[in-house]
């Protein structure tokens, strides 16, 4: 006949709530910008993601609408010593009566489980209503356990008629994207 | 023989009157049927042909065409007979509603030739008339129900039906006016009842010959006034009057040679139709034809046709609407240069032709639409005249036109817009539009496997997919099937059943 000791049970199970509490704190915070080993995000993609060239940093900040799109802004900073200093280039550019220019990424997620879209140009030429339109395509990179996110950042030409064509993109066309953050700073 | 006619008309009218007593202010002369088994299907020339009395009513149509320049303008049309609409109630009743074209210009108008089987086992020849927005007409084209009310105009054919006698006179015949014991009453075909409560059979419409009672024309309810004495003369500008004495005939309705005729003695029947559209936009047709037509551009397109197994570049080549055909720079993507103003005169593009060569679409890109709207922003298009024609590797051939810029304009906001001019207020507006912009490009030429792609080699299929694009994007552009030829057109459009609707331009 086994008899239990109703004190040393009470302090046990306490104790092992404050520790799965604990575990799952840790979980999550890992979880934010880290792949955790069971747990998937519902939408990876979302957050702020880094590219790194010299002295310049790519930012590309993505964020999923009510319709489960995904919008985003891209933008080009100086980067030095781990300090991002003046702005290159945003593509989030405020017009003279403050009127915001829209999203220039537009995607969803594709049946394959990458990120398909369009990505406007806003910063290849002056005038911005002149942007050139690409073929976006933003795909995870499966690699170790509790390392930051990474994916690949791929821009293309469309195919067709062109009229005033500038050749080439602002924005890198084939790199690695690192996710630093489940949040977006547009500023 | 006319004067015989005449005679036989103000007789007729007066034994009509006489008959329905006049004792009610509408006049009725109809034979209601039971509306319960009302069935309509679309039958094609085979089972057409079947109806041997449709025929030969066709028939003499036909031959009355070839006297129009001296007969009768109306019948300045072509009937088609390759899809007829068949309307049945019971075994009783049935009608033909055939899509009419005209040789003439672009009118915006539908209309529809209607034989009407009639209780004495023949048909009444009738022609209607809708006056409809193009949105409706579309509407009707994909199957959809458009209220009709209020915006057809049906007629008699008088040449092809016993009632001739009533509608001789002055070819004006709704404008007739019948004074009968001092009341003035003026026929009309009225829209006699919608079947809208009727699942599936919505679209339906009811005619029925009414006389109903008007006030008299100042001058015209003088009981001793006839057509040759009335006080403003007869015909000219003014509407027809005949005084009637109201004589009561000695002769049976269904002997005379009117509206009564035949065996039954039943005047008028009620007629059921729907509208049938030539979904074809013969504004468009003629804006293709002329535009190829310009400067034998034609044979330039045709030899660019010949160039599609390019390995490597697109070819193109433009028009420009000074009749200056230039080529453009052979490449991988084609470039289509803006035309900058000049201080005399600035041509515009008339056509704008290249190739999809090898490992490209079958139909028009995404991008080349966006260059199109670019060009327009750049006034570098006039809408009126502008054709677009591509010709691809995978064996299509395709006319685009702009049939509402407003719509095309709308859906390619972006190049129409000063986005630094924009308000706040103004923005909302915009992101919307360009959302819905990329979205479609997204969902249609995108991701790993897009409804539109170099890879899908079913043409017919892309081409759905390209028409249900269009649709979607509700871009305001008309598109048509050729062969490498460019002599001959299609229009193809999406029914709402997903199929592919084709019309030949006349």
């Amino acid at each position: 006949m086994v008899v239990y000791n109703v004190k040393n049970a009470t302090k046990i199970f306490i104790l092992m709530k404050n520790l799965y509490t604990i575990c799952l704190l840790a979980l999550l915070t890992v979880s934010s910008t880290y792949k955790a080993t069971a747990q998937q995000l519902q939408s990876v993609y979302e957050g702020t993601w880094h590219y790194e060239d010299g002295n310049e940093l790519f930012i590309v900040s993505l964020w999923q609408e009510n319709d489960g799109t995904f919008s985003g802004y891209y933008k080009k900073v100086e980067y030095n010593n781990g300090t991002q200093g003046t702005v290159i280039l945003n593509s989030r550019i405020v017009n003279n009566q403050g009127a915001v220019f829209p999203p220039v990424i537009f995607g969803r997620i594709d049946p394959e489980n990458y990120m398909s879209g369009i990505l406007i140009d806003n910063t290849l030429v002056e005038d911005v209503n002149d942007f050139k339109k690409g073929i976006l395509r933003i795909e995870l990179i499966d690699s170790c356990t509790n390392c930051p996110y990474t994916a690949t950042w791929k821009v293309s030409e469309r195919s067709g008629l062109r009229v005033g064509f500038v050749p080439g993109f602002s924005v890198p066309t084939d790199v690695i994207l690192t996710k630093v953050s489940n949040t977006v700073d547009l500023d | 023989m006319k004067k015989h006619f005449k005679k036989w008309q103000f007789l007729l009218i007066a034994v009509i009157l006489a008959l329905t007593g006049c004792v009610q202010d509408d006049v009725y002369f109809s034979n209601q049927k039971s509306e319960s088994e009302i069935t309509s299907r679309v039958i094609t020339y085979q089972e057409l042909k079947k109806m041997p009395k449709a025929i030969a009513m066709l028939e003499k149509l036909k031959k009355e065409k070839l006297k129009k320049s001296v007969y009768n303008p109306r019948y300045d049309f072509t009937v088609d007979t390759t899809q007829v609409l068949l309307i049945e109630i019971g075994t009783d009743y049935h009608s033909l509603t055939f899509t009419v074209s005209r040789d003439s210009t672009y009118a915006h108008s539908v209309e529809n030739l209607i034989l009407n089987w009639e209780p004495y086992q023949d048909y009444k020849t009738f022609f209607i008339e809708y006056t409809l927005t193009e949105e409706e007409e579309l509407k009707i084209a994909n199957g959809d129900y458009v209220d009709t009310k209020n915006k057809e105009r049906l007629t008699i054919l008088p040449e092809f039906s016993p009632s001739t006698i009533l509608k001789s006179a002055s070819g004006g015949n709704e404008d007739q006016v019948f004074l009968v014991n001092g009341k003035c009453y003026r026929g009309m075909w009225v829209r006699d009842e919608s079947y809208t409560s009727i699942p599936g059979q919505l679209e339906k419409s009811k005619f029925i010959w009414v006389y109903v009672a008007i006030p008299c024309p100042e001058g015209y309810d003088d009981y001793s006034l006839t057509e040759g004495n009335h006080p403003r003369g007869g015909g000219g500008t003014y509407p027809p009057i005949f005084n009637t004495p109201y004589p009561i005939s000695q002769e049976p309705v269904s002997n005379m040679p009117g509206p009564g005729g035949g065996s039954s003695g039943s005047p008028y029947n009620p007629i059921y139709t729907k509208p049938e559209v030539i979904i074809v936009n013969r504004r468009e047709c003629k804006k293709i034809k002329e535009a190829l037509d310009s400067n034998n551009f034609r044979q330039e397109v045709v030899n660019l046709a010949g160039l599609v197994n390019d390995p490597v570049n697109e070819n193109g080549m433009a028009l420009y609407s000074n009749g200056t055909a230039i080529t453009f720079t052979p490449a991988p993507e084609l470039q289509v240069p803006l035309i900058g103003p000049t201080p005399m005169f600035t041509p515009k593009y008339t056509v704008i032709s290249h190739t999809h060569n090898t490992g490209k679409l079958s139909v028009f890109s995404y991008a080349d639409l966006e260059a199109i709207a670019r060009l327009l922003a750049e006034d570098n298009i006039d809408t009126g005249t502008f054709v677009a024609t591509v010709s691809t590797q995978k064996g299509t051939h395709y006319a685009l036109t702009i049939s509402d810029t407003q719509r095309f304009k709308l859906f390619f906001n972006s190049k129409f817009v000063n986005l630094m001019g924009l308000s706040q207020a103004e923005l909302p507006d915009y992101k919307d539009k360009n959302k819905k912009n990329s979205d479609l490009e997204d969902k249609y030429y995108g991701g790993s496997n897009p409804y539109i792609h170099v890879n899908n080699s079913n043409n017919e299929m892309v081409l759905k997919h390209f028409l249900s694009f269009l649709k979607e994007a509700d871009l305001g552009v008309s598109l048509f099937e050729t062969d490498a030829t460019f002599q001959e057109f299609e229009q193809v459009s999406l029914k709402s059943d997903g199929s592919i609707q084709r019309k030949k331009c006349n």
